[in-house]
């Protein structure tokens, strides 16, 4: 079979290993200080001023019903763009990202996730690398339920 | 590729379709005018070109038998009758969807486009045997008007024109392939031949050309060749001129002495030669090379963008500023200065840009009119005031639902039957005038009836009935004119085609207020009536109050505003159902704090900011008044549409966010029950 490469970025939730697809991150920030919005759902943090726009900010770890948060110095915020449309920017706060690296499509296996993922039910698949699973997360269903 | 291009040809079609009824809308006023009709001609002609070569063959062959219509108008052969104009306004609304639909191959929709073909070769076929009122003016010329033209042409290549592998002699076969054509070379200025350059080009020639085709068509010939060449092209005449001798042995002449042959040399001849019978207008010289663009089409999120990124860079210069004050630095300073003075000026600039004049939306309004009046068998006439008022894109753009109401309204139920008008010692025709003006920071839009007008005492009465006020209610008589804003009010009781979908004034109120705009309504019995909009001209920037609750900061629109009090707690500590005393006077009060669900800040001091709300107030409770402040409102955003407070965020000179509070919503959501209660 032809080799389809791929490329994905790693990040932290709760020392667990998950990964978005690279071409739909746009940035990746530091945590800093949030403008809270109020009237919005509890994962909602915010908004931020990202180059003179404003980025609505969600914590992944609070969507995916992490209990106890903290926040240090790897916390940080992916910015991403599910469908390229620019108000579709979305800031999603991890407890640390780790790497970006390339693979080929077919070292993705169908994800068996074990536990509770709060809100995040999606995956578009896992794969090992260095002793550790990787779960692929897909970002559209993020996305959807956010917009909600 | 081709599909940018084909988006690009709608784009520039939809602008020809505009074009046509705004045309056409005028040859309704003024059906002798050849001005107008060659307008239309052009634009079909336009639309017809354009259609075939970008795939629309289906546009392009209707618009062909419309065309023809307009053809035989323009020749005087078919006079210009209401039903033409009424099927050309219907095929209009059939070229729009073609233009949307493309190509079909369903066969309903094909068998239907056949038959408005049918409808639109009837008329040119049977009017023109049957009822020709034959103008006074056209004689039968000597020359046979076979439709064509004859054109004097003349093109003076540059002596470079070789360099660029531009073979002229192209050109001038290119005119012989258009018809007729005859050629004078004039070589007089070769020079002799140690001179002489052979890559240099020293001729120039005159052609005189009949050809059926127009003027347009021959001017593409020139089209790659334009900023090489002097050209003219000149109408001479209509019917073949190469068929008359006397013009015949004109050119000879010219050709053996060398002299340029003068258009009015020429015309004198042709007209010599049809008995002096029609002068025809030779004046529409065209000077292909003094075309200048005057305008340009920018993709409007270009715009947009540009109105962004000025945006920011005031937030920064005024960071610049701030620093350069603490710095001290009298270079620094001045340097700031400038930056100020200078992005100010681009912010304002970029800002005109995004203006446009209501009149781009007003000619839908215009047809609409004219369309709903026909259907009613009523007669109105739209007039417009101050149609060159500039309005941002994003408010007009808003602008049109609310209007398209208002107007339906107007037209439906505002102005009577022509006998109705009669009677009541009115003109039989009706009025809706359209005005807008300048007043202040804002735009007023004015759209005046001279219909019925409304009787206060029947609002007052189906208020009542509806239950939305109470039957002793003392109200002022603008008090009851508000009330048909109030939403489950709507005063004709039937459901008709026209007005009256459910959707009452109520929505426009709503639609206009998202724009921060306001709508008043006025209305004498018998006289008309009159509904007022006061809109922002342009909603990216706002004034507003930048005010704290808890550690954040918001910005509170300062046209909203009434008044601002400094409240210790203590007072508040009396209230009850959240209504303070203040002057005397009573009024309900949001405590933001609590609505934002946040604690309570630093206690002590507090500030009530007095609000309007439709016609009452409502005070907001804050922290604390920092000050005002000049504000570029953005977007907050699809993901955070759900909440209504706040209708966008700011950012702050020093990159932090302040969110804008939509204080209608915000009241109308948290205090609305218990408010009405209280009144």
């Amino acid at each position: 079979m032809k080799e389809q490469m791929t490329s994905i970025i790693s990040f932290l939730i709760n020392k667990e290993v998950f990964a978005f697809d690279t071409l739909k991150v746009r940035n990746i920030l530091e945590f800093d200080k949030v403008t809270w919005v109020p009237n919005t759902k509890d994962y909602l943090l915010g908004v931020i001023n990202l180059h003179g726009n404003i980025i609505p900010i969600a914590d992944m770890r609070v969507m995916m019903g992490i209990e106890n948060i903290e926040n240090g110095q790897d916390t940080a915020v992916i910015v991403v763009s599910d469908d390229d449309k620019k108000d579709s920017l979305l800031g999603l706060v991890v407890d640390g990202v780790k790497e970006v690296f390339d693979l080929d499509e077919s070292e993705i296996k169908e994800s068996v996730i074990n536990g509770n993922t709060g809100l995040v039910h999606s995956f578009t698949g896992s794969l090992h690398k260095n002793e550790e699973f990787i779960h692929i997360i897909d970002l559209t269903e993020v996305v959807q339920e956010i917009e909600k | 590729m081709i599909d940018k291009f084909k988006a690009k040809f709608v784009e520039e079609s939809n602008d020809n379709v505009h074009d046509l009824e705004e045309a056409l809308l005028l040859l309704e006023k003024d059906t002798s005018n050849s001005e107008i009709i060659e307008r239309i001609f052009r634009a079909m002609h336009t639309l017809k070109g354009g259609g075939a070569m970008f795939g629309f063959n289906q546009l392009s062959e209707f618009t062909h038998h419309l065309e023809t219509v307009f053809d035989l108008i323009r020749n005087n052969k078919l006079s210009v009758t209401e039903d033409i104009i009424s099927l050309t306004f219907e095929s209009i609304d059939h070229i729009k969807h073609m233009l949307e639909v493309g190509d079909v191959e369903d066969e309903e929709e094909l068998a239907n486009q056949a038959t408005f073909i049918q409808r639109v070769q009837r008329m040119s076929n049977s009017e023109s045997t049957a009822s020709m009122p034959a103008p006074a003016k056209v004689k039968v010329p000597e020359i046979k008007d076979d439709g064509s033209k004859t054109f004097l042409i003349k093109i003076k290549p540059n002596e470079e024109i070789l360099k660029n592998g531009t073979n002229p002699f192209y050109l001038l076969d290119d005119l012989h392939a258009m018809g007729d054509a005859k050629v004078i070379a004039f070589h007089e200025s070769v020079p002799a031949l140690s001179n002489f350059n052979p890559v240099n080009s020293y001729c120039h020639w005159q052609v005189l050309l009949n050809t059926s085709e127009s003027i347009n068509d021959i001017k593409d010939v020139f089209i790659f060749v334009e900023d090489e060449c002097e050209i003219s092209i000149d109408e001479i005449s209509s019917g073949n001129l190469l068929a008359s001798d006397s013009i015949i042995s004109a050119m000879d002449e010219a050709a053996k002495l060398q002299k340029l042959l003068t258009k009015e040399e020429l015309v004198s001849k042709s007209s010599a030669n049809k008995g002096g019978a029609e002068k025809k207008d030779a004046k529409k010289k065209v000077q292909l090379k003094e075309h200048k663009i005057s305008s340009i089409r920018v993709n409007s999120t270009k715009i947009d963008e540009l109105v962004n990124l000025v945006s920011e860079l005031v937030t920064i210069q005024a960071q610049l500023n701030l620093f350069a004050e603490n710095d001290g630095n009298p270079a620094v300073l001045a340097l700031a200065e400038n930056i100020q003075k200078l992005s100010r000026q681009l912010r304002d600039n970029a800002f005109s840009i995004s203006l446009i004049p209501l009149q781009s939306e007003l000619m839908r309004f215009q047809r609409l009119v004219r369309d709903l009046s026909k259907e009613l068998d009523k007669d109105i006439e739209f007039v417009i005031e101050g149609g060159d008022i500039e309005l941002d894109k994003n408010i007009i753009e808003h602008l049109t639902d609310p209007l398209l109401h208002i107007i339906r309204n107007a037209v439906d139920h505002g102005i009577e039957m022509p006998d109705e008008r009669i009677k009541s010692g009115k003109s039989p025709k009706g009025t809706i005038l359209f005005k807008a003006y300048y007043s202040g920071a804002s735009v007023m839009v004015e759209l005046m009836d001279d219909g019925k007008g409304i009787d206060p005492e029947f609002i007052r009465n189906k208020a009542i009935s509806k239950g939305l006020i109470d039957a002793n209610t003392e109200l002022s008589r603008k008090e009851i004119f508000e009330l048909v804003f109030l939403s489950g009010f709507s005063t004709k009781e039937e459901v008709t085609d026209v007005s009256g979908r459910g959707v009452g004034m109520d929505v426009v109120k709503k639609k206009i207020g998202e724009i921060r705009g306001e709508v008043s309504l006025d209305s004498e019995i018998g006289k008309g009536t009159t509904l007022t909009l006061e809109l922002p001209m342009t909603l990216s920037i706002i004034d507003g109050l930048l005010v704290k609750v808890n550690k954040n900061q918001y910005v509170i629109p300062i046209a909203n505003i009434e008044k601002i009090f400094a409240l210790d707690t203590v007072s508040f500590g009396k209230t009850f159902n959240h209504v303070v005393n203040i002057d005397e006077e009573q009024y309900p009060f949001i405590d933001l704090r609590e609505t934002f669900d946040t604690e309570l800040g630093n206690k002590g001091t507090e500030q009530l900011i007095l609000v309007k709300y439709e016609d009452r107030k409502v005070g907001l409770l804050v922290d604390q008044v920092i000050g005002e402040y000049q504000t570029v409102v953005k977007p907050l955003g699809r993901f955070l549409k759900k909440q209504e407070n706040i209708s966008g965020a700011s950012i702050m000179g020093d990159g932090t966010i302040a969110l804008v509070i939509d204080t209608n919503r915000l009241i109308h959501n948290n205090a609305i029950k218990k408010y009405r209660t209280k009144n």
